[in-house]
């Protein structure tokens, strides 16, 4: 494992095939990404979307999680958690926006695989989708949302907006536009809305990209993860029949958060591990204060360096822990209950922080050289944030945390 | 309906130029009508500025503010006389920044270098003569530069107390009449072949820690000699070029230093501190415009059927930022108005004001950066879109703090000032 003599990685877990995937992923960083960067920078077409296929197809991280009689890897949850801690840090090295997709993938896989209602029609389609291409399947999540921007017909749940969950057939109907997904509405494959019935029950019923009553917006303008581009769309009457049903019930939902709370501190924590190998560079090489003051033996910039350091290696473990909880359900509870959904969001609070903090301060130490795309730095700092902020308001999130930690009634 | 707005946030009125309210409805204009409606495509314009110029021409060049320094009877305002200089521009600083602060830098920098040579009580009225026509000749808009920057670092340039300019680089030998100059610059708001005039900072003894050795000397970007590269890709600031300068053998007359050895040293401190009042600037009015358009956002969004705004929690965060915003303000002014009386305050090249105003700099950077990451947050995906500026301001201020010497030499400063220490 990369830098694991500095950063240790809890091992518990880790099997070698995860050593070794590992590895791959760190010479199709190299190879894919870091030796094209400085021309094509974050062009889709030309960079992203074949990296995007090298390791999703040719690496095959797609169709990891899904079942071997479906074609796919078959791994189990409990090997996933791990194998999603150490690949998805490695991943991010070399693009933090493709890592996020991919976690995102497994997110939904995960907790669709796990049994929250998922019909056994649906793992089938998935499971082809995923295992069958010979391209990249892109998911795009559509979560709840603030209220405001969505019209339709809407529900309100958790205080927040998603498309009413119509009866219709043996299926549903939706009909919601000015939805913000949280990733790729532009040119996503499937779309897995999170929307609820009249009786309150969530559901995430997956809407293909290809639907003709789905709307894609123009693509807008973010401040990072370029791999993920996205649009709001509108749902114009989509039916859904029982196959699209791929989560029910709020456990369900809390256990694909969890699960991505998982993938979104590893990938945070890949980013950390790119910007560390940046800035030990810097602190090798610049001098300040004349010419005898290496960066890193000064005791200001030291104690800096210290605390990204620190960060980093905070985020590491906590994102080890919250795998080992994720793989033994059997301690813990299942990822949808309580005492780990809460868990996976303070882990996910506390690195997404952390890591943002840490960007944050190796870009302060390469001043003008942070800030400048050719050393490549400030692209970590805006992918992080802009994860950071998209999956969801910290203040909000406290409430959860309230409630769980002191029974809060707090909304 | 909306009560509050941005004049609601307080400064202090009794400091307040006479020109300010004129000034600052003028520019308010011009940010409303010729950039905040394209600013969303700014940053797709970094190298070629076919939006953004015409911007600029219209401020600088046609509303003339680019002539402000220069005395009256040279075609200028005559603001270098001025006792509102300091209150005056962070006015103008605070009101470009609301619409864009990349904008504000560039237009801000245009007078970094003329501060040496158009201010009281430090007139160098040959030299006004000089480069006045210029800038105050035409209604094209015209840059200058203020390099100081090296490859080798920019911070230590700045460390002039530890280091007294011994790791300058670029050097300039008497040669005749004439100054020869030769090194390699980068970085400089207004480079990346922007600029018509450079003062370049150089030595004339490389190597030893001498004021006399500091050199302020301006620079025609037009002289032989003179190559600049083409502007950087950066994570913000789409509208302020910056770029590689080489200074190969170039000749200038011998009075095109601005002051002459040890003076050069001294006044540039003033430099300094202006540079801090206009980075404080920048921050109070880029984050006048995160208010309106959090207001806007926490307005427009809902959470459990009531306003995002009147969740008690997010009302928190919200208040914390608007608390922020009202130091930041109060404290460009209060520092504008330090500059401004130096019968009060002492010169404006003291090493108590250089201090003082990095203190208030980064201050003002570090809460403003906390402030922008909480609110993008509250924002969740609209955070990062866009459309909302809010991340716009967010990647634009994160260069205020690191640029003049990045936060570790502002902390040093301070502290040797405030606990006397010698060695930092
Ligand atoms: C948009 C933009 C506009 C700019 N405008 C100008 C301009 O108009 N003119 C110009 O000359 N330059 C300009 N710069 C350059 C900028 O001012 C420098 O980048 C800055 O001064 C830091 O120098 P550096 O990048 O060489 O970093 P370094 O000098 O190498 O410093 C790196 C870091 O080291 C630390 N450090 C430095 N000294 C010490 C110390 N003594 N003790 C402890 N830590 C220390 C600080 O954290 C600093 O951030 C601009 C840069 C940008 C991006």
């Amino acid at each position: 494992m990369i830098h694991a003599e500095v950063f240790p990685l809890l091992r518990e877990g880790v099997q070698e095939s995860d050593i070794s995937l590992a590895r791959s992923i760190r010479e199709w960083a190299q190879a894919e990404l870091a030796a094209k960067r400085l021309e094509l920078k974050e062009d889709h077409e030309g960079l992203l979307r074949p990296a995007m296929r090298s390791l999703f197809i040719d690496i095959g991280l797609q169709k990891a999680p899904w079942p071997e009689d479906c074609g796919g890897d078959g791994q189990s949850a409990a090997e996933m958690a791990h194998t999603a801690a150490v690949a998805l840090q490695e991943a991010a090295r070399g693009d933090v926006g493709i890592a996020w997709l991919l976690a995102l993938e497994w997110a939904v896989a995960l907790s669709c695989l796990e049994g929250s209602g998922a019909s056994s029609g649906a793992v089938k389609r998935l499971s082809a989708l995923h295992c069958e291409g010979r391209e990249p399947v892109v998911l795009s999540l559509v979560p709840p949302a603030l209220e405001g921007r969505a019209t339709g017909d809407l529900a309100s749940w958790r205080g927040r907006s998603v498309p009413l969950a119509a009866p219709q057939g043996g299926g549903w109907a939706l009909n919601a536009g000015g939805l913000r997904p949280l990733n790729s509405g532009h040119d996503a494959d499937l779309f897995c809305v999170l929307c609820c019935t009249a009786e309150g029950e969530p559901m995430l019923l997956a809407v293909p990209g290809d639907a003709p009553e789905l709307e894609r917006d123009r693509p807008f303008l973010k401040t990072g993860l370029a791999a993920s581009r996205n649009a709001d769309i509108s749902l114009h009457n989509v039916n859904i029949d029982e196959d699209g049903l791929l989560l029910r019930g709020e456990a369900a939902w809390r256990a694909l958060l969890s699960w991505l709370y998982l993938g979104s501190s590893a990938v945070c924590t890949g980013a950390l591990l790119a910007a560390y190998e940046i800035i030990k560079e810097w602190g090798d090489t610049r001098v300040i204060k004349g010419r005898d003051s290496v960066f890193k033996d000064n005791p200001l910039t030291a104690s800096l360096m210290a605390e990204i350091g620190a960060n980093l290696l905070a985020c590491r473990l906590l994102t080890s822990s919250l795998a080992q909880m994720l793989a033994s359900p059997d301690l813990y509870g299942g990822a949808g209950g309580d005492a780990v959904n809460c868990a996976a969001l303070t882990v996910w609070m506390k690195v997404s922080a952390a890591a943002e903090q840490a960007l944050d301060n190796t870009m302060e130490l390469m001043a003008s050289a942070g800030y400048a795309k050719e050393w490549q730095l400030e692209r970590y700092w805006r992918d992080v944030r802009t994860i950071a902020v998209s999956l969801g308001n910290r203040e909000l999130a406290r409430m959860e945390l309230a409630r769980h930690f002191y029974g809060s009634a707090a909304g | 309906m909306k009560i509050r707005s941005i004049d609601d946030v307080t400064r202090p009125v009794e400091y307040l130029s006479p020109l300010d309210e004129y000034l600052g409805k003028m520019i308010r204009r011009w940010a409303e009508e010729e950039v905040i409606p394209n600013r969303r495509r700014y940053d797709e314009d970094w190298r070629d500025h076919r939006i953004i110029e015409p911007a600029f021409r219209k401020l600088m060049g046609e509303m003339g503010l680019q002539r402000m320094l220069f005395p009256e009877d040279l075609g200028g305002w005559g603001m270098g006389h001025s006792d509102y200089i300091g209150t005056g521009a962070c006015r103008m600083f605070e009101e470009i920044a609301r619409a864009d602060s990349a904008m504000a830098v560039a237009f801000g920098v245009v007078f970094w270098p003329l501060v040496m040579i158009c201010c009281e009580p430090h007139v160098n009225r040959r030299l006004c003569e000089e480069f006045a026509p210029m800038f105050c000749r035409t209604t094209e808009a015209v840059f200058a530069a203020n390099a100081m920057t090296e490859p080798q670092g920019g911070a230590d340039i700045e460390n002039m107390e530890i280091l007294g300019g011994s790791t300058i680089r670029t050097t300039a030998v008497l040669d005749g009449d004439e100054w020869v100059i030769n090194g390699h610059k980068l970085w400089p708001t207004n480079s990346g072949g922007v600029s018509s005039l450079f003062s370049v900072i150089c030595t004339t003894d490389p190597g030893v820690n001498d004021p006399e050795a500091f050199a302020f000397i301006f620079v025609p970007a037009h002289f032989p000699g003179v190559t600049q590269g083409g502007p950087y890709e950066k994570a913000g600031m789409a509208a302020d070029k910056n770029g590689d300068i080489w200074f190969e053998n170039v000749r200038v007359p011998s009075w095109y230093r601005a002051h002459g050895p040890g003076l050069d040293y001294m006044y540039f401190k003033e430099v300094i501190s202006m540079g801090n009042l206009g980075s404080i600037a920048f921050v109070s009015g880029a984050l006048m415009n995160v208010y309106e358009r959090m207001y806007d956002f926490v307005t427009e969004h809902r959470y459990a059927g009531r306003l995002l705004r009147e969740h008690d929690a997010v009302a928190g965060a919200l208040a914390d930022f608007a608390a922020d915003l009202e130091v930041i303000r109060i404290c460009a002014y209060q520092y504008a108005r330090m500059l401004d009386r130096p019968d009060i305050y002492g010169p404006r090249w003291s090493d108590q004001l250089v201090a003082k105003g990095r203190a208030y700099k980064y201050f003002a950077c570090d809460r403003a950066m906390a402030d922008l990451a909480r609110l993008m947050n509250l924002m969740e995906s609209y955070g990062a879109d866009r459309d909302w500026d809010i991340e716009k301001h967010w990647r634009d201020l994160k260069i205020v703090q690191l640029w003049m010497g990045g936060k570790q030499l502002c902390q040093m400063e301070v502290a040797r000032w405030f606990f006397e220490c010698e060695t930092l």
